[in-house]
């Protein structure tokens, strides 16, 4: 059952629906070449420089303290860019067939506190697969949040909206935190139904290993390396930290949360079609319009429903294969949720507040 | 730790990229001095900085090349001197221009001189022992990596001979260089044999009308019927396996058939996979446990190195390259014989 009123197309339509998307993904994957390798350089190059000048920028703090201003967000830039547009999209495997040694999705580790490759099974595969199906997709309200009514409701769904601004705040370490959470290494008791093909020890040396790694490298020699102003370099990474942290959880919420995005019973996805699968990662998903940089600054999730329609195809391919996927949509009289950053952001606060309460 | 890149270079590569548009962090870039085509090669004549290695004559190297936007590779035997890299910085490759193969043909394309290849450091045990009676046989463009033998000799001191095959003068390799080379070094014996008007170059009239010495070194390079002829008649002769030395090529060919050999590399261990359907599916049927994901081409777990072959995208009906690349074991199909490679599959 879902919280909306669903078309339901029946088997025809949703193999009419695969063949169309199909058709769309042969004919893009086939240009992919020369454009994605310069764009992938393009981004790598403002990345770099946005890094280096916020780095250098923290260092003039010797002069006056306001130089941090723009060092910070620059060096917050550099991350956003380096999490949403290429540590995302790359890990997803999207240039991979660039055969590029170090961007490419088995070797590629981002800016960020969780361990690439513990993002990837919970994200690429479960997230991916299993798409706003309750209790499949712990993506889905990230196991604090409710956020439909087939959830029941628990009494500290009463503070979620304070729950929320608390996991944007510290989004990063959610993430990081997200697999371990939910196979109860550090606490909890243990569930018979989850499986992982990662043991509690692996796990829990990866998280540890990146959690260190990257305090150290923010909190600790960054701040070393340039004593004089160590403090300013300190304040600055963690100003940089919290605005990539804010930013992303805003475009991640905006993905799946939104008023319109649908929710999905497991008995609904047992030996799902192809078809079904598309249909559902269209109800499940929700884009949102702006200008050229905001849909780079959100990793193109801008398009989410593009995103998880062809999650291995270039990002900043979306935005010019939404027009088509919307009149596929809409030819197979399926809802296309799409509006203003603005206003999908509200609905998506509206939901967190509406189902706070029972 | 700072830059979260096995490198230095790696992390800076994207500046660097900026100012020097051919850099590539892991590659050596070579500019194209000369490109011209021969006996159906293209020969590349290749200036390389002073950071490329020096290689032992008879070594291969990967050539990448971008074709449509995508660096690939394929690997050539060096056709020229070590002298010539140390005093020149050139080095010379014979790339065989294969009609149906994406590479060449792109390469015949794509190329001028002017443009940047990038090259892998040469590698290979393929190799003269010089101060040793030896016998070379070559056929077609497996003459290159035994010619750059050859023309790195500073001198002979004891008798070798190189027999080279090829159908037609107009097959002809380096057809300018033989009567030099003959004439600096009166103590090889050096047999052009023409296919077309000599008829074909059997193991047995090597034996019988060339005499090799039996007691020397034997260097074979050509198709792979080729040198496992010649290897079988050399052994059944009575040389020494520790004796011979072979390397041949050859182009994959895709076959329509369903179940093509899948060799599986896991570790140190080697798989070869039975049965029918994806990869991951044979892997299974073989008894393997792999990591996998979503089972749909979604979600890249079951993401593995290729090191040659081809495999048919179940999804998008799509061919991949024959050469090496990443693939996901659970939406591709082996349309020809397949290695793969990894680490990190083993659950």
């Amino acid at each position: 059952m879902n919280n909306l009123q669903n078309p339901q197309p029946d088997g025809a339509q949703l193999e009419s629906l695969a063949l169309e998307l199909d058709q769309l993904l042969r004919q893009e994957k086939s240009r992919l070449g020369y454009a994605d390798a310069r764009y992938l350089q393009q981004l790598m190059f403002w990345q770099r420089c946005a890094a280096l000048c916020g780095r250098l920028g923290m260092l003039l703090c010797w002069f006056s303290w306001w130089w941090l201003v723009p060092a910070v967000l620059l060096l917050a830039l550099a991350k956003i860019l380096d999490n949403m547009e290429i540590g995302h999209n790359v890990l997803h495997g999207q240039y991979d067939f660039l055969r590029h040694p170090r961007l490419n999705s088995q070797q590629y580790e981002w800016d960020i506190a969780c361990d690439a490759k513990s993002w990837q099974r919970t994200h690429n595969f479960e997230h991916h697969t299993y798409t706003n199906i309750i209790g499949l997709d712990r993506d889905f309200g990230y196991g604090l949040l409710r956020l439909s009514p087939d959830l029941r409701w628990r009494l500290q769904n009463s503070w979620q909206f304070l729950t929320y601004l608390i996991l944007s705040t510290f989004f990063q370490w959610g993430i990081a935190y997200h697999e371990l959470a939910a196979q109860r290494v550090f606490f909890g008791r243990k569930k018979a139904d989850r499986h992982s093909q990662v043991s509690d020890q692996q796990l829990k040396s990866a998280f540890l290993t990146k959690a260190r790694r990257q305090l150290l490298k923010d909190y600790l020699i960054y701040p070393l390396l340039c004593w004089p102003v160590a403090l300013p370099v300190l304040v600055g990474n963690l100003a940089a930290n919290l605005l990539r942290n804010w930013w992303t959880a805003t475009v991640i919420f905006c993905g799946h949360f939104t008023g319109q995005a649908q929710v999905f019973q497991p008995a609904d996805c047992i030996d799902e079609s192809r078809g079904h699968w598309y249909y559902r990662q269209i109800l499940g998903s929700s884009n949102f319009t702006g200008p050229r940089w905001l849909h780079i600054l959100t990793g193109h999730l801008s398009c989410q429903i593009e995103h998880h329609l062809f999650p291995d195809l270039p990002a900043w391919r979306y935005p010019a294969l939404s027009q088509e996927v919307q009149a596929i949509a809409q030819r197979h009289g399926i809802p296309y949720n799409s509006g203003s950053f603005g206003r999908q952001y509200l609905s998506v606060l509206q939901r967190i507040l509406r189902y706070s309460r029972p | 730790m700072l830059f979260r890149q096995s490198s230095l270079a790696g992390a800076a590569e994207p500046l660097i990229q900026q100012l020097l548009p051919w850099y590539n962090a892991g590659f050596y870039a070579a500019r194209v001095l000369q490109i011209k085509p021969q006996a159906g090669c293209l020969r590349l004549k290749l200036k390389v900085s002073k950071f490329f290695p020096l290689f032992t004559p008879g070594q291969h190297l990967q050539l990448r090349e971008n074709i449509r936007g995508v660096p690939t590779e394929r690997t050539f035997s060096i056709c020229s001197s070590v002298q010539q890299l140390h005093d020149q910085r050139e080095i010379e490759l014979a790339v065989k221009i294969q009609p149906q193969g994406t590479f060449t043909s792109a390469l015949s394309g794509e190329l001028t001189p002017g443009n940047y290849v990038h090259l892998g450091a040469p590698t290979g045990d393929f190799a003269l022992y010089q101060g040793r009676v030896a016998c070379l046989i070559a056929a077609g463009s497996g003459v290159t990596p035994l010619f750059s033998m050859l023309t790195s000799l500073s001198r002979l001191t004891v008798p070798l001979l190189f027999v080279y095959s090829y159908r037609g003068t107009e097959q002809l390799l380096f057809a300018e260089q033989w009567a030099g080379l003959q004439a600096k070094f009166p103590l090889l014996k050096l047999i052009l044999w023409d296919s077309a008007t000599r008829g074909r170059l059997s193991a047995d009239r090597i034996f019988d009308e060339l005499q090799p010495e039996l007691s020397g070194q034997f260097l074979l390079c050509g198709p792979v019927a080729f040198t496992q002829d010649l290897r079988a008649a050399c052994l059944a002769r009575g040389v020494s396996p520790t004796q011979i030395a072979a390397e041949s090529f050859g182009m994959i060919q895709r076959t329509a058939a369903t179940s093509q050999p899948v060799r599986l590399a896991l570790g140190r261990q080697q798989h070869d996979l039975v049965g029918q359907g994806s990869i991951l599916q044979r892997a299974e049927q073989s008894g393997l446990v792999l990591r996998y994901g979503c089972r749909r081409g979604v979600c890249m777990q079951c993401l593995c190195d290729k090191s040659s072959g081809v495999v048919r995208n179940l999804l998008t009906g799509e061919l991949s390259d024959a050469g090496a690349g990443r693939i996901q074991l659970c939406i591709s199909e082996a349309v020809s014989p397949v290695e793969l490679s990894s680490e990190g599959l083993v659950v």
